[in-house]
């Protein structure tokens, strides 16, 4: 393939860069990337190796149970993905599990997981469930409150969530 | 927001007081988290999105680490306003265009949170110079006490889930912000940048993704968020910004070794028209001030610190220009007010002056 830019040399860096949400595709001869890149450093990054697993992914690939499928969560579909780049919600990565393993293998080289986690899943994972499910009932009625705009309640259980998250927390360190 | 107080107050990370200051700007660790239950930001209802808000405002409010944050709302500043939190890296463009967006800025702007980016939140602490740990070491605990308050998407194999599958596991990122002015002179740059992809790290320009490297300023960060833990990441990203440096303090060895005169023939020149000129455009001023930095970190200018460089850098950028001055101003009308503002600062010593 000839360099894009002097359509002389022979192409031996490619970059993709994203334009209004539509990815654009260059290939350019050493020389003629390191007169653009001078102005503008486009290497390759993550989100050039998301786009190769997409495209090598693409829905032909794929069986068509999957390519229909729909996510519970947000109703995306694996095209939908494909289009974007991004998913649409959290439930998305069980709902598209395998072609998205492949994916994060592509751009990862790994696909578990071995850092940090969030606090609350230590605590849920020991603790006294009922009391994250009151937190729970709690944290939608306060939502409710708040679009009723009915402050004064809002602020009492805000109170109430604090109260039951301190015990949670003093329990978890006992 | 107290405008005034803001833009004279310059972020506490452009102070240079930490490790290889000559060479790096800052230092600077961002976190992605997501709300479960709620669709990532570019597919969820606008109500959603103030349920985000919402949370994360009272998330905050019992976050211990987090006193004095100011909250600003995007669809309620103008233009300017938003150029200049983009000047100051406490927001993206995408941000300062979503509809909801929220940006939650901690005291001396070490720490920020913004709210309805790609991702929900994405938390970011700043530091000066070489600095992963401490950088981490903050971001962690505000993390931690967040996840008190916060429901995050999270899942055992794929750690915290994000809109975009490039940032899923840690949804860390690690980016130094780098000055290579000699490895760019010496025409070994290219070489280094390539070989800085070959790791897994990417560079960018001084403003993110698709910018321009202005300046010899390089944003080295890294790409890998799964598989690998939070102290591998701040670890790697650490251990090759220090190869950098040292190729780059290599370089400036073999020019003062072999070029001395031309090199400091050209920072002087620079340094000449920064403090002379009547006229200066913001990309002219970058590139200027590169060489003038380069010059106080080989001693060759001894009267200005690296501090006001640093901070100049923002400063002389379009919308603070403007909003020193107070008002709107055409192009070469803000030209000639940088170079007011530029020569001010490097003719009066240690007192940034405006
Ligand atoms: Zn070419
Ligand atoms: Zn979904």
């Amino acid at each position: 393939m000839l360099c894009d830019v002097c359509q002389k040399e022979e192409a031996t860096i490619f970059y993709k860069e994203m334009v209004n949400n539509k990815y654009s595709e260059m290939h350019l001869c050493e020389k003629c990337a390191y007169e653009q890149g001078v102005k503008k450093f486009q290497l390759p990054s993550a989100i050039t190796n998301l786009l190769s697993a997409l495209t090598e992914l693409s829905p032909e690939a794929l069986p068509r149970q999957m390519v229909e499928k729909k996510c519970p969560g947000c109703n995306s579909t694996y095209s939908d993905f494909r289009e974007r780049g991004k998913l649409g919600c959290s439930q998305c990565y069980q709902a598209f599990n395998e072609p998205l393993a492949d994916i994060l293998r592509k751009i990862h080289g790994n696909i578990q997981h071995i850092g940090k986690s969030p606090l609350k899943v230590a605590v849920t994972q020991t603790q006294d469930m009922t009391k994250i499910k009151e937190i729970e009932a709690l944290r939608k009625a306060l939502d409710e409150a708040v679009k009723r705009e009915e402050y004064e309640e809002a602020a009492n259980l805000r109170d109430k969530i604090r109260d039951l998250e301190k015990e949670i927390k003093a329990e978890g360190e006992r | 927001m107290d405008l005034k107080k803001f833009i004279d107050t310059p972020a506490q990370w452009l102070n240079s007081s930490g490790n290889h200051s000559n060479i790096v700007i800052s230092t600077r660790v961002r976190l992605a988290r997501n709300i479960e239950g709620i669709p990532f930001a570019h597919c969820a209802k606008e109500s959603d999105l103030d349920k985000v808000i919402f949370q994360i405002k009272e998330a905050i409010k019992n976050n211990s680490y987090l006193t004095n944050v100011t909250m600003v709302e995007l669809n309620k500043v103008n233009d300017l306003v938003k150029q200049l939190l983009m000047e100051r890296h406490l927001i993206s463009r995408e941000l300062a265009e979503s509809k909801k967006g929220v940006v939650f800025i901690g005291d001396k702007e070490i720490m920020n949170i913004m709210v309805n980016e790609e991702d929900h939140l994405r938390i970011q602490t700043f530091a000066s110079g070489l600095d992963s740990r401490t950088t981490w070491e903050m971001i962690n605990k505000i993390d931690d006490e967040l996840s008190k308050y916060l429901n995050y998407a999270y899942s055992s194999n794929w750690g915290y889930l994000t809109a975009c599958p490039t940032n899923v596991g840690t949804g860390m990122r690690t980016s130094v912000m780098i000055h290579l002015p000699a490895l760019n002179i010496t025409n070994q740059i290219r070489k280094i940048l390539h070989a800085i992809s070959q790791v897994g790290l990417a560079i960018r320009g001084l403003y993110g993704e698709g910018t321009e490297a202005l300046g010899n300023f390089f944003q080295i960060s890294n790409q890998v968020t799964l598989g690998r833990n939070e102290q591998e990441i701040t670890d790697n990203t650490e251990k090759i910004t220090n190869q950098i440096i040292g190729h780059e303090e290599k370089a400036r060895e073999i020019l003062m070794k072999n070029n001395r005169i031309q090199l400091e023939d050209q920072i002087m020149r620079a340094y000449a028209t920064l403090t002379h000129a009547r006229v200066i455009g913001s990309k002219e001023a970058l590139e200027l001030l590169s060489l003038v930095r380069l010059g106080v970190g080989i001693g060759l200018i001894k009267d200005i610190s690296l501090k006001i460089i640093n901070e100049l850098l923002v400063i002389s950028q379009p919308a603070h220009v403007q909003l020193f001055s107070g008002e709107i101003l055409s192009s070469p009308a803000r030209d000639v007010k940088r170079a007011l503002i530029i020569q001010k600062n490097l003719t009066r010593g240690e007192e940034r002056n405006v």
